[in-house]
């Protein structure tokens, strides 16, 4: 507020008689005494939402906020803002399915903002090994977490910097789960997967690797030493092919198996033809791995490609490298020689019939059109499920996924005192590297709640983000957001509440990709973070969505002079309620939607 | 990246010459395209108002809410008390004030005209401002030769609609050979602060045309004032120029170059016109045929600007 009220500075002129009025009419006071505030019966406020990708991240990564700090060059701010909702951007900007991207409201005015690029660029500026300014004190609880892959890693992070002394078991030898042995190493560098591993031991959690729990340890074990248990052990059984007979072959493979050898170093021998059966993530992975140890890949697919769960990005890159797709066709047969090897796989043309549960075009067989592919080696990646052999003990089902609590904690009872949560791909979420990071966040969230005995489902809604749901650990932890106005982090702007008008078309900027013919013959990275120069063109792309960055659009456009200059002592506006007719020019005026009507009275 | 307001921010947040509590509707354009004059000419303005809303809303006696000076006229005399206001500074000497005529489209297509006419024809030293809301709104929406063809008013009979043109007060004025015209809408701030920056640095007659929204009488939700008012420049039904005179040297006879035309807004993509009518209730009576007629219309005066800006 002004320092003095306008108010107050009102002068009142009262005639006592008529020969105080002036022979020639002259103004003898002004207008202030009139409080044409009353007339409102909305007023408009200043109030923070969410934009639109960050509604769509299932992290809730508050992207708009470590944009205005990037844009700012303010690097180290906007790293440990970034990790305050999202761990590890160095991995996630390189491997993410980028929801964000696909939501983001420039999208629909001339071309999204190069999100991931961004978020990459910010992880490779700072080593994850940096020492984290919000660590805080040990609050006495234990936590064991299984399975070192993301959703691990994830809420090995944030049960740290709730308190929690944390050690991750994990069978591999290196950690990382499917970070280091799913996804390919030209896509996700080894050593950026261990340099976040280097900074989670720097904040203090133990890694204790080539345990496998079931085998070297009893899950009574962990549940008798620890608090609290968090099981991420992923999918890792490859789902067999629905052939009209069983057949078994060494040529034919899993597709993950294939990734996991590859990533190990071990050599594989796929002959020259491979065909990659199944549309998803592995199967575009396993193709352009299959492409750089020299065969020729075909990806056999039984919907079209709009249905296609992997990546747009991913299916265009893998074209460029000689991937062949094959849509709308599923194998029927393989036809074996009489020595064991394949000679050809007998497959069938599909057609789209009426919608399924999953919302998609349900294929259905073409019959009679059958057709023959050459191929020496086949590869299975028609989906991933949990093995959950070791916890056969306490479940009776044969559910390949662990339907937990909305909380998180697992359906059953555990052995001893401590309480067990689960997450990651073995529980009944997408199977996407941010989901599992999601679940980490949220199993963390869980269990703080669990240690002070209050109700997650209590306070679930309260740092919820958007309509989806992503939680905000700021919001869980009380940080401080970056503009210090307060901010409704249920309300969505997408982009019909955009005002467009105000925002001059630029077009985003160029991915750092080594050209096709390049990279397809090696299994280095050919993908180059941003230079700093771009990336702070692009930041100036960002629109902003629902956060006020001082426009001066309000300013500008009150027919009433009720909008006051504050943003050279604090942050943004303040309104003079005393003369706010509530006409909300400035509320429809707000280019980014920061401002909101609500009624009085 | 947004567009960058070019008004200089100190001006901006300071220099406030129009004070709150007036008790113009809500929504009105008005009030704003002052503020944004105001800021644009400063202090060392007079201000002639003849009857019009802003005549009852800056204050009524003895109060104003402009901290400059302001004289109240009678309807049709404005541009001539302008003048002799123009004349009494000439006088003093004072010759960094500014004269401001701030008349409603009453003022000055209907009853205003032949004051304004005698002024522009002896081309006195003032700038006529005529923020044309396009009906006698203060009186309650009343038809003038302002109101376009198709717009409902109070005194259009029932179920009826203005069936004449606009008058083109523009070309009017340029007819009177004066030194600056200009057409300017308070959706455009930056325009418009130039605009009369650049008004205040000429000498004679200076004319500027504002498009100035109505909530009440265009039958509009008074959020939408802005919203609307850029629409009209984005449909090409008030197109945003400026005219300049051009110095013409003394041997060449040709009147047709008196002029130079500038468009300062060009629309950004090709909106039609129905999208500006079918946003005001006062064309609700408009047909799609009439549409498409004034759609006609303001695709050929757009192309003879066009031609006549070169």
């Amino acid at each position: 507020m002004a320092a003095k009220k306008r108010s107050e500075m009102a002068v009142k002129h009262e005639f006592k008689s008529y020969r105080d009025i002036t022979p020639m009419h002259v103004s003898l006071g002004n207008m202030l005494y009139n409080k044409t505030g009353a007339w409102r019966f909305i007023k408009p406020i200043y109030e923070d939402k969410a934009p639109a990708c960050q509604n769509a991240c299932p992290a809730g990564n508050d992207i708009e906020g470590w944009i205005k700090l990037l844009g700012r060059q303010e690097f180290e701010k906007a790293y440990w803002h970034l990790k305050r909702e999202e761990p590890f951007p160095a991995i996630l900007g390189r491997v993410c399915f980028k929801f964000c991207e696909g939501a983001c409201n420039r999208g629909v005015f001339d071309d999204g903002i190069r999100i991931q690029e961004l978020e990459r660029f910010v992880g490779d500026r700072f080593s994850p090994a940096t020492p984290h300014p919000e660590l805080p004190a040990y609050n006495g609880k234990r936590l064991a977490v299984v399975g070192s892959g993301p959703a691990g890693m994830s809420a090995a992070y944030f049960a740290r910097l709730l308190g929690f002394a944390v050690t991750i078991f994990d069978r591999e030898t290196l950690p990382g789960g499917i970070l280091r042995l799913g996804i390919p190493g030209y896509r996700l560098p080894r050593q950026v997967v261990a340099a976040e591993f280097e900074g989670l031991s720097r904040m203090g959690i133990d890694l204790k690797l080539g345990t496998e729990i079931g085998k070297d340890m009893a899950l009574a074990t962990l549940t008798e030493t620890f608090d609290y248990v968090f099981l991420a052990t992923g999918a890792h059984r490859s789902i067999p092919l629905q052939l009209t007979e069983n057949l078994s072959c060494c040529r034919i493979i899993s597709a993950l198996f294939l990734l996991k050898q590859v990533a190990r170093g071990e050599t594989v021998s796929l002959g020259k033809e491979v065909v990659v059966i199944g549309g998803g993530n592995t199967a575009i992975d396993a193709a352009r791995t299959a492409v750089r140890l020299g065969c020729r890949a075909t990806v056999l697919y039984r919907r079209s490609p709009t249905e296609m769960p992997a990546h747009p990005d991913e299916v265009r890159e893998a074209e460029e490298e000689g991937v062949c797709f094959r849509f709308l066709a599923a194998p029927e047969d393989i036809a074996l020689r009489p020595d064991e090897t394949i000679e050809k796989l007998v497959c069938c043309e599909m057609e789209l019939g009426p919608a399924d549960d999953s919302g998609r075009c349900r294929p259905l067989r073409k019959e009679g059109a059958t057709f023959d592919i050459p191929a020496d080696t086949i590869l299975m990646a028609v989906g991933e499920e949990a093995d959950m052999g070791y916890l056969s003990q306490f479940i009776a089902s044969t559910d390949p996924i662990l339907r937990t609590h909305e909380d998180l904690s697992v359906p059953f009872d555990t052995p001893a005192a401590a309480r067990v949560f689960a997450g990651g791909d073995m529980t009944d979420t997408p199977h996407t590297v941010v989901h599992a990071v999601a679940t980490g966040k949220k199993a963390a969230i869980a269990m703080d709640c669990n240690r002070r005995g209050i109700a997650f489902t209590d306070i679930q809604d309260h740092i919820r983000i958007g309509n989806g749901d992503a939680l905000s650990f700021s919001r869980y932890m009380n940080w401080a957001p970056v503009n210090p106005v307060p901010c409704n982090d249920r309300m969505v702007v997408d982009s019909s509440k955009i005002v467009y008008d105000y925002f001059i078309k630029s077009p985003g900027c160029n991915k750092m990709v080594q050209p096709a013919d390049q990279r397809r013959f090696s299994f280095a990275p050919y993908h180059d973070t941003l230079p700093e120069e771009q990336a702070l063109l692009e930041t100036r792309r960002c629109l902003h969505c629902g956060r006020c960055t001082e426009c001066d659009n309000c300013l500008i456009f009150c027919p009433d002079v009720s909008i006051l200059d504050q943003t050279r002592e604090t942050f943004g506006y303040a309104i003079d309620y005393d003369y706010c007719k509530g006409c909300g020019i400035c509320f429809t005026e707000c280019p980014r939607h920061a401002m909101t009507m609500v009624s009085e009275g | 990246m947004q567009k960058k307001f070019e008004i200089p921010r100190q001006v901006l947040v300071e220099q406030d010459l129009m004070q709150p509590g007036i008790t113009s509707c809500q929504g009105c354009a008005a009030p704003l395209s002052m503020k944004i004059a105001l800021k644009a000419l400063g202090e060392r303005t007079v201000v002639v108002f003849p009857a019009c809303c802003f005549a009852v809303f800056v204050g009524g006696y003895p109060y104003s809410s402009l901290k400059v000076p302001i004289i109240h006229c009678p309807f049709e005399t404005s541009a001539v008390v302008a003048s002799g206001a123009a004349a009494a500074l000439s006088v003093r000497g004072e010759k960094d004030t500014v004269v401001m005529v701030w008349a409603g489209d009453g003022g000055t297509f209907d009853i205003g005209m032949q004051a304004l006419s005698g002024a522009a024809e002896r081309n006195e030293n003032i700038l006529f401002v005529c923020y044309d809301n396009e009906a006698y709104m203060n009186t309650g929406i009343q038809r003038s030769s302002a109101t376009p063809m198709g717009a409902w008013t109070t005194t259009t009979p029932e179920g009826c609609i203005k069936e004449e043109s606009k008058k083109d007060i523009e070309q009017i004025m340029l007819a009177h050979h004066i030194s600056y015209m200009a057409t300017a809408s308070a959706a455009y701030p930056d325009d418009m602060f130039k605009k009369f920056q650049k008004a205040r640095g000429i000498s004679g007659m200076k004319f500027i045309h504002l498009l100035s929204a109505c909530p009440p009488g265009w039958r509009i939700d008074p959020a939408h004032t802005i919203k609307i008012m850029r629409l009209a420049t984005q449909t090409n039904v008030f197109p945003i120029y400026e005219v300049c005179k051009r110095p013409v040297s003394a041997d060449t006879e040709q009147i047709t170059e008196e002029w130079q035309y500038t468009i300062n807004v060009f629309p950004e993509k090709n909106v039609p016109v129905g999208s500006y009518f079918k946003s005001q209730g006062r064309f609700g009576l408009m047909t799609d045929e009439m549409i498409q007629s004034t759609q006609k219309r303001v695709d050929r005066k757009w192309q003879e600007l066009v031609e006549k800006a070169g």
